[in-house]
């Protein structure tokens, strides 16, 4: 197409630094919808350097990955109704099979997926870029290890602020120890850069439940139930600490419904410690020093207009159980673009933390699968979807 | 650079299409490559810019005169950044990109590149082409294949029927 007069944008795409820096400027959806003008732009769109460069930081999600019910199959809920989320997985299916996949970790805009049904005996784990629609499976650490949900676990440890390349920590169970119960662990941590993977320290006896790690600072971390320690792994020092104690009132044991998660360098835990109209939602000092409370967070003008979420009886203390669940805390580049995202009986709400107001989040397609998917919130957790340019 | 003697220094620019202009030496020097011929004495006649054409000097010269008359103050810089780009058709911000980089503006090329790239935003495959004068090389099956993969990025875009 060009001609012996170039028009002045013809030059300017051909120049490769005047390009890409217009390029680097366009939203990622743009972005990615550009890969189809030539095969020198997606060759460019898809280069490691140029995806490092582009990925925004701080990085907020913009929607949410839910399950549906059907195993093959998963919601897309977007925050904003002027920015659509990818569906994950739609026309690739890595596992190959027709049962489908579970997502088990969302980190700065990669998935950390595993071949459903859950205790399949031979799962195969894959790293995804639901943006890019790109996936890469995960090789075995070992090949007796058992890939088997029970007796290992992997978690995501990925920031693209850092690196372009990604870790993946894999705790295994060794052994039951005879006397203490305790089982014995290994860690073994994977580079994508080197695409192996590494032992890492010696064999540590522990009851903690390696599984649902969030990645944060640097490190991976568990959070422990009841009287079971938090622990997290420090991806850089290889080393494995405790964390300090949940928070929270005394003497509600049964603490079952929590979220513990990550949003633009916070790592955040709400507690649901019994019947109450409010939670705490706490945040992490980066040192370790405590959980200490960034948001008191009052409910009951979410109630008076959800009567829905209440159940049971007036308590003894005169507060009602209510049904909800936190989906999502996310921070926004500026305090007051920070908001929840609260599944309630059939519908998810996003509540600003600053405002203290309410919003419904933007229909989309499938309301009725969306509104039969969320009816018992505290049953599944979402993962957020972050956009991102990032290789896998 | 010149003494300060009181009286503003003006330089003479001449563009490729041999069109003269004058411009106070304080706000030429935005560009850096007319600061470093400046710097080496290179200014005491007519500075040749031969990669600009008069219409588009024309338009750099107002946008110089205008940004080095507010003082500093980046709200009030960004807002004349935008309204200076608002009426600007395509081509016009293409030359103005060239024009940046010839002349090393850094915050010229940061602006018009953000205003390209606003134009693009909801634009369709082929208009991209279009404009930017790319041919398609891929084979109908292989534009097809990369366009299922991204589907979700088709959706809101504008209707091919810019030109």
């Amino acid at each position: 197409m060009e001609s012996e007069h170039p028009t002045p944008a013809e030059i300017v795409a051909s120049i490769y630094h005047l390009l890409t820096r217009i390029l680097l400027l366009l939203p990622i959806k743009s972005l990615t919808r550009f890969k189809s003008v030539s095969k020198e732009w997606l060759s460019l769109i898809s280069d490691p350097e140029f995806c490092h460069l582009r990925n925004p930081n701080p990085n907020p999600a913009i929607g949410l990955f839910f399950p549906s019910d059907e195993p093959h199959r998963w919601l897309s809920l977007p925050f904003h109704a002027n920015r659509s989320i990818p569906p994950p997985f739609r026309s690739s299916e890595f596992t190959g099979d027709s049962l489908g996949f579970r997502i088990i970790q969302s980190c700065n805009g990669l998935l950390l997926c595993i071949s459903s049904p859950r205790y399949h005996k031979n799962p195969k784990y894959c790293v995804y870029n639901p943006t890019t629609n790109c996936f890469s499976e995960l090789p075995k650490p070992n090949e007796r290890i058992v890939f088997l949900n029970a007796v290992c676990w992997m978690s995501l440890a990925f920031d693209p602020a850092m690196s372009r390349h990604y870790n993946v920590v894999c705790l295994s169970i060794l052994s039951v120890g005879v006397n203490s119960g305790n089982k014995v662990f290994q860690i073994r941590v994977y580079s994508s850069e080197t695409g192996s993977w590494q032992l890492c320290g010696e064999q540590f006896e522990a009851t903690v439940n390696f599984d649902n790690g969030v990645y944060w600072n640097r490190a991976v971390h568990w959070l422990g139930s009841g009287k079971v320690d938090s622990f997290y792994f420090n991806i850089d020092t290889q080393v494995l600490d405790k964390m300090p104690k949940r928070p929270g009132r005394q003497g509600w044991n049964n603490r079952t419904d929590y979220y513990f998660g990550e949003s633009c360098g916070h790592l955040h835990l709400t507690e649901m410690t019994g019947p109450s109209i409010g939670f705490n939602v706490y945040e992490m000092r980066r040192d370790y020093s405590e959980w200490f409370v960034v948001h008191k967070v009052n409910l009951s003008s979410i109630v008076y207009s959800n009567p829905e979420m209440v159940v049971g009886r007036a308590h003894e203390f005169g507060l009602c159980n209510l049904v909800f669940s936190v989906l999502a805390i996310i921070r926004g580049e500026r305090e007051e673009d920070s908001f929840l995202v609260i599944q309630l009986p059939g519908k998810a709400i996003r509540y600003n933390l600053v405002s203290k107001t309410c919003e419904n989040l933007p229909v989309v397609e499938d309301t009725d699968m969306i509104e039969r998917c969320l009816m018992y919130p505290g049953i599944h957790q979402g993962f957020q979807y972050i956009e991102s340019l990032s290789c896998v | 650079m010149a003494a300060e003697t009181g009286t503003p220094t003006t330089l003479t620019l001449k563009s490729n299409d041999d069109e003269l202009f004058s411009v106070a030496e304080s706000a030429a020097i935005l560009s850096v490559t007319i600061r470093n011929m400046v710097e080496d004495g290179c200014a005491g006649g007519v500075i040749p810019l031969d990669n600009v054409d008069g219409k588009t000097l024309a338009s750099v010269i107002t946008y110089m005169n205008g940004i080095s008359a507010i003082p500093a103050d980046e709200e009030k810089k960004k807002s004349y950044r935008d309204k200076f780009l608002s009426d600007k058709d395509f081509e016009t911000l293409a030359d103005m990109v060239l024009a940046a980089n010839y002349l090393n503006m850094s915050c010229l090329m940061d602006a018009v590149s953000a205003k390209i790239a606003q134009v693009m935003e909801k634009k369709s495959v082929g208009w991209v082409r279009r404009k930017f004068g790319i041919e398609n090389d891929y084979t109908p099956e292989e534009e097809a294949a990369v366009k299922e993969e991204h589907k979700w990025t088709f959706e809101g875009v504008e209707t091919d029927d810019d030109n």
